[in-house]
């Protein structure tokens, strides 16, 4: 049937790309629309987990990508032994929270927030890849703005920005 | 009474502050209320242990500190000086609550991210990049010489080198011979080997022409298709280029060839 054919197709793309592939892309290289595009992906999402498959979609906002099934970590952790994951120091988290629930933000909103400077974790994260530039605020000075990526969505294990756990940004005058 | 804790162990005046306001058990409005800012300036004598910038961080919030309680211990005068030291605290109080929202948003996130540990990526597969094409069909390197000797042993190149005619130095180069193979083939698309060579060349002439070819042969401007073993080899034009990578060989050989 069609349908397993585009699912194969995709399989082979995405295996090959191993890292995130943009809907946008998928579609155009399979002429479909978007709306097709997520109903399919939503289909082979579906596919793998009813199967309990060890592989797994990953859809997010904008890109899609395989990834393993969390599930299965223990073996996998076992069998490999990859190396621990240091834990994202405090200081990142803060400054990402705020980017995460207020972006674009500048280096001057951060450290206003933070009340320290931010510099170095404004370059770690963007080192990581969990940021990126946003444009310049039409302000004094033209500061450059922030945003999350992709792979911020990712790295956290959301599929888009809506999913953060809501918190009340705009501060009350007593706080609870 | 109090524990001593490190000022290093904070990202910054906010979060001590935030610490010892928990660590009271009061109200973040409730701030200059409390003993807070003496606690404060207490761990001010730690300021040697820290680099400059993040002194001078702690510094600036306990002069902000101390500048709204000494203001808020002072008479008031009737004007607007009441609404400047109101704002101060205001500001400060809002200010540390909002840093205490996205500290508590980054301790979800850290959780996030134990969750979602676990689903592995592999990176890009990696191509290996083709080597540029040159088709070589059905001629080898022993063809091409060979084409060579016969073109050699063939042409009366004898009656063009008068015993007495003086042969100036630079009268063939690669450059020119290929700018001349060139033309053919712009003009011609393709053609016999034997084609490219004058019909009375000299030894020099051709042994430059054939170097040319070579030459246009190793970047790609040329390619050779034989149809059968020891048949004709013809010449194709394949991406024709300007000469200028010509240049090296007529400034290393400005003697002339003809060694």
């Amino acid at each position: 049937m069609e349908c397993k054919e585009l699912f194969s197709k995709i399989e082979c793309l995405l295996f090959v790309s191993g890292e995130p592939i943009e809907i946008k892309e998928l579609r155009t290289a399979l002429e479909m629309t978007d709306i097709e595009m997520r109903s399919l992906l939503g289909d082979m999402q579906a596919l793998y987990e009813s199967e309990k498959r060890g592989i797994r979609l990953y859809i997010t906002d904008e890109a899609v990508q395989l990834v393993t099934n969390p599930e299965y970590i223990d073996f996998v952790e076992r069998f490999f032994s990859p190396p621990q994951e240091k834990a994202i120091s405090q200081s990142m988290l803060e400054t990402l929270a705020i980017i995460a629930y207020r972006q674009p933000v500048t280096r001057g909103d951060l450290e206003a927030i933070r009340g320290v400077r931010c510099e170095y974790a404004i370059a770690q994260l963007l080192k990581q890849g969990l940021i990126e530039e946003r444009g310049k605020r039409d302000a004094v000075g033209h500061p450059m703005q922030f945003g999350t990526t992709d792979a911020f969505l990712r790295f956290f294990g959301i599929c888009s920005l809506s999913e953060l756990p809501a918190i009340d940004t705009e501060p009350l005058d007593d706080s609870a | 009474m109090d524990y001593k804790v490190h000022l290093k162990q904070y990202e910054g005046p906010l979060d001590l502050l935030l610490h010892l306001v928990e660590r009271a058990e009061v109200d973040i409005s409730d701030i200059f209320v409390s003993e807070i800012t003496n606690q404060f300036l207490e761990y001010m004598d730690q300021l040697d242990e820290l680099d400059m910038d993040t002194a001078s961080e702690f510094i600036a919030m306990a002069a902000t500190l101390v500048y709204i309680k000494s203001k808020s211990l002072l008479p008031k005068p009737v004007c607007d000086e009441q609404t400047d030291v109101e704002d101060s605290e205001q500001a400060l109080i809002k200010r540390l609550q909002e840093y205490k929202l996205f500290k508590e948003a980054g301790r979800l996130l850290a959780d996030m991210r134990d969750e979602a540990y676990g689903a592995f990526a592999k990176p890009q597969e990696e191509f290996a990049i083709p080597a540029p094409e040159i088709t070589w069909k059905c001629s080898t390197i022993d063809a091409l010489s060979e084409a060579l000797e016969n073109l050699m042993s063939k042409r009366a190149y004898n009656e063009r080198i008068r015993p007495l005619h003086k042969i100036k130095p630079d009268e063939f180069s690669v450059r020119l011979q290929a700018k001349r193979i060139r033309a053919l083939l712009c003009e011609k698309d393709s053609a016999d080997f034997e084609e490219l060579f004058e019909a009375r060349a000299s030894k020099l002439e051709i042994v430059v022409t054939f170097m040319a070819l070579l030459e246009m042969t190793n970047h790609g401007e040329v390619r050779f298709e034989q149809e059968k073993p020891y048949g004709s080899i013809r010449v194709y034009a394949a991406r024709l280029a300007d000469d200028d990578y010509f240049d090296e060989y007529d400034r290393e050989n400005e003697d002339g060839y003809g060694m």
